[in-house]
């Protein structure tokens, strides 16, 4: 009788040792890359698109990204990553992996197992790797860095009715700033971001607006150049002590704010990259 | 006076030095593998089992061979190998005058196994991924720690299990496509992995076997 009750008991075990394993594995195959910019941290910016070789498909189309998933095709070892930006510039990343498939179950059919990434050129200044093999759920694998430009300043308009604070939102057909003739100031709503000259303590800009009139803003500031730390990147120039020192805008007052796009106020007194807001203008 | 009574209690034991030669070869089969291959359409294979005795120490041997087959709109899978493992049991029930065992032990397991995968597969964004993979001739070796039963039935019948713990999986080169399966270890991106045998034996002796060492 006990002999019986054993072999029931491990019969029982046997079973259950029949039973295939739960489907939980899927593909690892986005990688996660993660923008940012050397001294500064994250970077933000806006895209026109991404385009990868092999595909039609068009990836973050007009997106203000400060990172990205990409795919990996499973057929091919090497792919090229083209993004435009909304400035009109482009860099490539070619990157080149290790793809395998493995059967998992009847269920769950096969997997696409992807590793060994390894950005084999690009037209950034950095690339650094952070985890050669994607992951499920995706994370950062390669973080790809930017020179630093912190020689831009940013003013916002504003208007004030009583205590109520609205944005004022200039209708500008260009902004020629006096030290460069194709001046790239690029407008965000209210907000416009002004190139800053390493060379003078004071760059005037002009404000050339769609009813034809024109203003002037003169900024001072003073400046500091040091080499970069970073081999691959040229002397970086910070401006501090930003001050508006002239101006033909009908404005009630002006206040320093020192502030990122997303709100957050920068203790700092130099200029960033990403640029910041550090003035409003009241009109 | 204390000497006096540890000789004496030293004089009451008896000791019977362990007799290391074999009494008989056990040669089995799994009996899981067999109705599995009768009852699941998607697997074949067959397990042989041997072990011989040295004392209360088992040198046992394993060959096996299985294959397995899927299929489905999307894709199908099969391979085929074989495997063989060798290793020791050490049989913890030393006084039982029918030497029925209940065992601790280990083996070290090769094996050499192909598989083969066919994908139709439409993505999204890259277009169609239809393909064939393979992987031939592949060798694998692992590890088991093993514990189970020997249970004499009658006469010159066995009946026992094995119960494994499987590691330590190391297979050669596969570029294209990870292995699956591998026979005798089982899914292959598992670290460690379960085996179950339930198996039938019979047992030759080999000479009488002598008395079991007993402490009186």
């Amino acid at each position: 009788m006990k002999k019986v009750t054993w072999f029931v008991f491990l019969s029982i075990i046997a079973i259950s040792c029949l039973n295939e394993p739960d489907c939980y594995q899927l593909d690892n195959d986005e990688i996660g890359l993660v923008f940012s910019v050397m001294e500064f941290g994250e970077d933000i910016d806006t895209l026109r698109d991404i385009r990868i070789s092999s595909t039609e498909s068009v990836f973050y189309p007009n997106t203000i990204i400060s990172a990205v998933l990409l795919p990996l095709n499973p057929n091919l070892d090497e792919l090229e990553y083209i993004f435009q930006w909304e400035n009109g510039s482009i860099d490539t990343l070619l990157l080149r992996y290790k793809s395998q498939i493995q059967y998992v179950s009847e269920d769950c059919g096969q997997r696409y197992v992807f590793n060994n990434l390894n950005p084999v050129s690009s037209s950034f200044d950095s690339v650094r790797i952070v985890n050669a093999s994607p992951g499920y759920p995706a994370s950062t694998n390669l973080v790809i860095y930017r020179c630093a430009k912190p020689d831009v300043g940013g003013v916002r308009f504003k208007r004030k009715e009583g205590t109520t604070e609205s944005d004022s939102v200039l209708t500008v057909s260009a902004v020629v700033a006096d030290f460069i003739t194709d001046t790239q100031v690029k407008q965000v709503g209210p907000s416009f971001y002004l190139p800053l000259n390493k060379s003078a303590d004071t760059t005037t800009f002009e404000f050339k607006m769609a009813d034809g009139d024109v203003e002037n803003l003169s900024l001072s500031y003073r400046r500091l150049t040091r080499k970069s730390p970073i081999q691959d990147c040229e002397s970086v120039t910070f401006f501090s002590r930003i001050k508006i020192v002239a101006t033909s805008f009908d404005t009630t007052s002006t206040r320093f704010i020192n502030t990122a796009p997303s709100g957050s106020v920068i203790k700092s007194t130099n200029t960033r990259d990403p640029a910041i807001i550090n003035f409003d203008i009241f009109l | 006076m204390i000497s006096f009574a540890t000789l004496a209690q030293e004089k009451d034991t008896v000791k019977i030095k362990p007799d290391f030669r074999p009494t008989g070869l056990r040669v089995g089969t799994d009996l899981i593998s067999i109705v599995r291959s009768s009852t699941d359409k998607t697997f074949t294979g067959w397990e042989a089992n041997a072990d011989i005795d040295f004392y209360r120490y088992y040198f046992t041997v394993d060959y096996g061979s299985w294959g397995r087959s899927y299929s489905s709109d999307t894709n199908s899978y099969s391979n085929t190998g074989n495997y063989f493992r060798v290793g020791v049991d050490v049989n913890f029930l030393k006084k039982d005058p029918d030497r029925n065992m209940f065992f601790f032990g280990f083996r070290y397991g090769v094996g050499t196994f192909s598989e083969d995968l066919m994908v139709v597969r439409t993505s999204e964004i890259w277009g169609p991924l239809t393909e064939n993979f393979s992987n031939n001739n592949v060798s694998a070796n692992w590890f088991e720690l093993t514990t189970g039963l020997r249970v004499k039935i009658w006469k010159v019948i066995w009946l026992g299990y094995t119960a494994r713990l499987k590691f330590g999986l190391s297979t050669g080169a596969t570029p294209d496509m990870m292995p699956h399966d591998v026979p005798g270890y089982g899914r292959a991106e598992e670290d460690s992995y379960w085996g179950f045998n339930y198996q039938i034996f019979i047992r030759l002796p080999v000479r009488k076997s002598g008395a079991i060492p007993l402490k009186k």
